[in-house]
């Protein structure tokens, strides 16, 4: 048997059902921290991120709290590519001074008002000097970016240990400065001169199992209308949802990526696919995960045929086969390029 | 765990025992410690631990098949939190991985997810 070992700088041999209720209560409160929808509070927010800028060493930022993390990443991109333009003398002193704020309200604004529009960022970058240079940097801001309350798994399991399992680490001291950021806001762009952090969502919505999901409207809204849109789990295009009219059937199988092509057939529905298509099942062999051979009507094509099939995990895709095809076994096999005798030999699938 | 003997599948591709590799592969690096067998466009790729594998491609460009030598019992893992495909452990011996593929007008693409 392992033996349970608990000191300040040490714990090993697993955990005893005592300390499991209690991690499952620190992740579920880190799980709500992840999931939360409150509006953070700027002077909470500023107190924590200079308390994280000290337990780094690094001099105070100026911070700054913008509602998503659209405006978070063009701002924070433009603030960078200016400062680095000045840093390198490739600005004047007076377009640098307020480029902090002016990039930041300008990329909020156009967040605003025109989140999805390359356009209007172009000329909010134009503002600034080099548009291609700034847009540039702004493509570039996952490299400065930390995930805030989005990242609780972690801070769950350093809790946990610290909190439940004892553990005392010289380094939980400056940990409690990152802790105070993941409680307190969202997304955040650090930068030696400022720090740009993006609010939390005010809609997150997810299905069963915890994926961001929503029939009707977005997964995920912030404050300044910036919106995702997903299907259990899946990210899809905003008017699949918002108007489903645009939506077709043909469009559905039309998918070149299977994951979205599943999602618009649950979307529109099966049958209304197989209706609008006027499907007709070719052969169905009895196991669901060999499928159902279909032939359809698209708009401008000729007949086609897809397999229709269960995976590993329960979802159905369709999968575009050839049309010589008479068989969902043999249509099957041609996924993989190998002969249908070969593939009743498969044992396992998941 | 699900183990097999000579063949399974996990999402979209399935994986062969073979009496052997052919001579003219190429051997792929391990990138931080794995092997991805098959690639997500989405990131969500299925891995195996590199330490007690060694992966090939074929000598010609190929999207499509990969080789695999399993030395010691190594699972294939889903790096997906959601809709994860379960786990497959894989027993020592030569391995052929072939990826799913689609029909198009054209002649075939490989299935992207």
């Amino acid at each position: 048997m392992v033996k349970i070992i608990r000191r300040p700088d040490f714990a090993g041999g697993g955990i005893t059902p005592a300390e499991k209720i209690q991690l499952d209560a620190v992740a579920q409160d880190w799980a709500a921290n992840a999931l939360s929808t409150a509006p953070a509070d700027l002077a909470e927010v500023d107190a924590a991120i200079r308390g994280l800028y000290a337990a780094a060493g690094l001099k105070s930022p100026r911070v700054v709290l913008v509602p998503s993390p659209l405006a978070m990443a063009m701002a924070g991109g433009f603030a960078a590519g200016v400062w680095y333009l000045r840093k390198n003398h490739r600005a004047t002193d007076a377009a640098t001074r307020a480029a902090t704020d002016a990039a930041t309200d300008a990329a909020t604004d156009a967040a605003t008002y025109a989140a999805t529009d390359a356009l209007s960022w172009r000329a909010v970058a134009a503002g600034f000097g080099d548009p291609d240079f700034l847009l540039g940097c702004a493509q570039k801001w996952s490299r400065m970016y930390q995930g805030g309350n989005m990242w609780s798994a972690w801070d769950s399991y350093i809790c946990g240990s610290r909190d439940v399992l004892g553990l005392r680490l010289p380094d939980h001291e400056k940990y409690a400065a990152w802790e105070s950021c993941a409680k307190s806001s969202g997304f955040r762009i650090m930068h030696e001169e400022f720090c740009i952090v993006s609010d939390r969502p005010e809609i997150l919505r997810m299905d069963d199992q915890n994926r961001p999901h929503c029939e009707d409207g977005p997964s995920h809204r912030w404050r300044d209308g910036w919106s995702l849109y997903h299907w259990h789990g899946v990210r899809v295009p905003d008017e699949w949802i918002t108007n489903r009219d645009t939506l077709t059937a043909s469009m559905a199988l039309g998918q070149e990526n299977t994951e979205l092509r599943r999602c618009a057939c649950e979307i529109l529905g099966w049958a209304k696919v197989l209706k609008e298509l006027d499907a007709v099942t070719i052969d169905r062999d009895e196991d669901p995960m060999i499928g159902e051979l279909l032939e359809v009507d698209l708009p401008d094509s000729e007949k086609e045929r897809f397999l229709r099939v269960k995976c590993g995990t329960g979802r159905e895709f369709a999968i575009p086969v050839p049309p010589d095809q008479m068989t969902a076994l043999s249509a099957n096999a041609w996924t993989f390029g190998i002969e249908p005798d070969i593939l009743k030999q498969l044992e396992v699938r998941t | 765990m699900k183990t097999f003997t000579k063949m399974a599948a996990q999402g979209d591709f399935i994986i062969m025992r073979v009496e052997s590799i052919p001579d003219d592969v190429v051997e792929i690096a391990a990138e931080k410690g794995t092997h991805t067998v098959a690639h997500s466009e989405t990131g969500h790729n299925h891995v195996m631990l590199a330490e007690k594998v060694r992966a090939f491609n074929p000598s010609s460009p190929d999207i499509y098949t990969m080789f695999l030598q399993v030395d010691e019992p190594t699972e294939i893992t889903h790096l997906r939190d959601f809709d994860t495909h379960e786990p497959i452990l894989v027993p020592p011996g030569n391995y052929v991985v072939k990826r799913q593929r689609e029909y198009t007008p054209e002649g075939w693409r490989r299935a992207q997810d």
